[in-house]
């Protein structure tokens, strides 16, 4: 297969964050017509347009102009447009912009049952971490457009050696107990930060809180997220 | 319009693996959207007022002079297709220059472009099917008017036959 870049982008999704779709015609008129444009006969573009506004969750407001549409609707058109011809691979950029949580929900869920059943790869450039981690398998962090970091994203999430402790009252007791045995508990916020050099450490920390009574409400291992990349690089 | 319709998601979504025509169609498939656009075809009818205006500014001279020609019967000399083009000229020049911006303009303002280009089309395919558009319809208009003079003046034509021969 040659290489040219025409042929490739016949294979090519991209919803892009800006405005995009003309307001006086149909969301399933420029549908056909965008299908079209990537190649497939008029016959076939038509049930492909219908096909995939049904997919992205356009029923009857399909057949008014595009410029009624509500922020959330138009990103949907954004995303059928980007997936209408059976892409190989989709560019998303940005798809959840301007979108309110629910919408923000929809728009995800489609996103990762285009990706996950029906085998489009797809890559989604956004700002939001949590997006990115509830929703990708791999990330890549570009800046000043190299490649600093990448690979999957359980490498970028995964349990740091530090268990926070929450407690409802005696706390200063359970500090100097922990002290006491060895163990530096670190003030964070409302919780208690202790670094774990090895295992029994975690029955000195069970013994702290039987000796100094106090009430135990969370004992979670604190876990890295994605936007501790972005925080570390800082200055 | 902003109700929502999530539990529609389920109806999947279906490979295609039928033929894939690539570079000809999109240019064929630009072509057509920019005739159709310019006629306001599969719009509203505010978009095509101004079209039909425009042609029927373009249809009306011939129309009258066909009748003047058929009416006064050889008594003066006789207006014709060189007469027609003086009058017509100016609604065209206006047809052009109202229609020949909206072709390319409007996919930039809409940032349409920006999904034409990621798309098995090139830029000078891009354009040249926007002008080729542009062309059909300025060829249309031009030569409707012509045929509708012609028409009119073969008819009023004592012998029409002779008319045909005499100005062929």
């Amino acid at each position: 297969m040659p290489y040219e870049s025409v042929d490739i982008r016949a294979r090519l999704g991209y919803m892009p964050e800006h405005d995009c779709l003309p307001t006086a015609i149909t969301a399933s008129e420029f549908l056909t017509h965008m299908v079209q444009v990537s190649g497939i006969p008029p016959s076939q573009a038509r049930t492909r347009a219908a096909d995939i506004l049904r997919h992205v969750g356009l029923e009857e407001e399909r057949y008014c102009p595009i410029g009624q549409y509500s922020t959330g609707m138009k990103q949907r058109v954004k995303l059928a447009q980007s997936l209408a011809h059976d892409p190989v691979i989709v560019l998303l950029d940005e798809p959840t912009a301007g979108l309110d949580p629910s919408g923000r929900e929809d728009m995800l869920r489609l996103i990762r049952r285009t990706g996950h059943e029906f085998g489009i790869s797809i890559i989604l450039s956004s700002h939001l971490m949590g997006d990115v981690e509830s929703n990708c398998d791999r990330i890549i962090v570009l800046e000043g457009g190299h490649v600093t970091e990448q690979g999957a994203v359980s490498q970028f999430t995964q349990e740091t050696e530090t268990v926070l402790i929450d407690v409802d009252g005696n706390r200063e007791e359970l500090i100097t107990a922990l002290a006491a045995r060895g163990v530096t508990a670190v003030s964070d916020g409302v919780s208690l930060a202790v670094e774990l050099d090895s295992e029994e450490q975690y029955d000195a920390i069970r013994d702290a809180l039987v000796e100094t009574n106090a009430r135990l409400r969370r004992m979670s291992p604190r876990r890295h997220q994605l936007t501790d990349i972005f925080r570390n690089e800082g200055p | 319009m902003t109700q929502r319709t999530g539990e529609l998601f389920d109806l999947g979504y279906q490979h295609y693996d039928g033929p894939r025509e690539g570079r000809m169609r999109a240019r064929k498939a630009v072509f057509f959207d920019g005739f159709r656009t310019t006629l306001g075809l599969g719009r509203g009818a505010g978009a095509k007022v101004l079209p039909m205006l425009l042609f029927g500014a373009a249809m009306a001279p011939a129309i009258i002079i066909a009748l003047i020609v058929s009416l006064t019967n050889d008594l003066i000399d006789l207006p014709g297709h060189p007469e027609y083009y003086q009058v017509v000229s100016i609604v065209l020049l206006i047809f052009t220059a109202i229609i020949a911006p909206e072709l390319l303009c409007a996919d930039r303002r809409n940032g349409v472009i920006s999904l034409y280009l990621v798309r098995p089309l090139s830029i000078t395919d891009y354009v040249a099917a926007r002008w080729l558009a542009f062309f059909a319809i300025t060829l249309l208009l031009v030569y409707s008017g012509q045929i509708v003079l012609l028409a009119g003046l073969i008819l009023s034509a004592s012998d029409p036959v002779d008319y045909i021969r005499d100005n062929w």
